[in-house]
């Protein structure tokens, strides 16, 4: 996957509070419910972050980078099949600057599908979903051309 | 049965019941991220500054 097949969300906030006193925000479950409801937090590297984002999707991923109170990364998903953003196909960076008595909390949501990768998402669906069309009405769509190339590669 | 089959959430406000398709497709899904962050960071500026006054005082 290249650069231009992703896309970016980027959002800044200043907060009249210190990096110190923030940071934990993303790493402690109960801090983490006042903001950005319920979750598993398991903060260090390899570690899981699962969050409830809507009493319905659960959203999965694992940490990446810990570093108080300055960096944390984790990564982000659906935790669903047939999705366009699986768990660990996105990555959140959240960054915590000193701006005076203020941090500047800058997140960073990148590598989100682009419309070429979309694209191809749904490319991929509709390829099984012409081959299972002519099972169900009684057809042999023959061996898959795709898994054939799995296969030889 | 859409529910059953995970392809649609339901959220609760009041008694209302508001069945949404889980936000997955291109456009759709950067709105909502788009939002929830927005929203998200807005609410922890609140509660952290809370915490802020709580231990300088």
């Amino acid at each position: 996957m290249t650069l231009t097949e992703t896309s970016a969300i980027e959002r800044e906030v200043r907060i009249e509070a210190q990096p110190e006193t923030i940071f934990p925000f993303f790493t402690d479950p109960d801090l983490f419910a006042r903001w950005g409801g319920v979750a598993t937090l398991d903060p260090r590297p390899g570690g899981i972050f699962r969050m409830d984002v809507d009493g319905k999707n659960i959203a999965r991923g694992e940490f990446v980078t810990v570093e108080p109170p300055h960096r944390v990364i984790f990564t982000w998903g659906w935790e669903a099949e047939d999705t366009l953003v699986p768990p660990g196909s996105s990555t959140v960076e959240v960054t915590f600057t000193p701006d005076g008595n203020h941090t500047i909390v800058r997140l960073v949501h990148r590598d989100l599908p682009s419309k070429e990768s979309a694209d191809s998402h749904a490319h991929g669906w509709e390829h099984y979903l012409e081959r299972l069309q002519i099972v169900g009405t009684g057809g042999d769509p023959g061996p898959d051309p795709w898994a054939t190339q799995a296969m030889a590669e | 049965m859409l529910k059953r089959a995970g392809l649609v959430y339901e959220r609760r406000e009041g008694t209302r019941r508001i069945y949404r398709a889980r936000p997955d497709g291109l456009a759709e899904l950067r709105g909502f991220l788009d939002e929830f962050w927005a929203d998200g960071l807005d609410r922890l500026k609140v509660v952290a500054e809370q915490a802020e006054k709580g231990r300088s005082r």
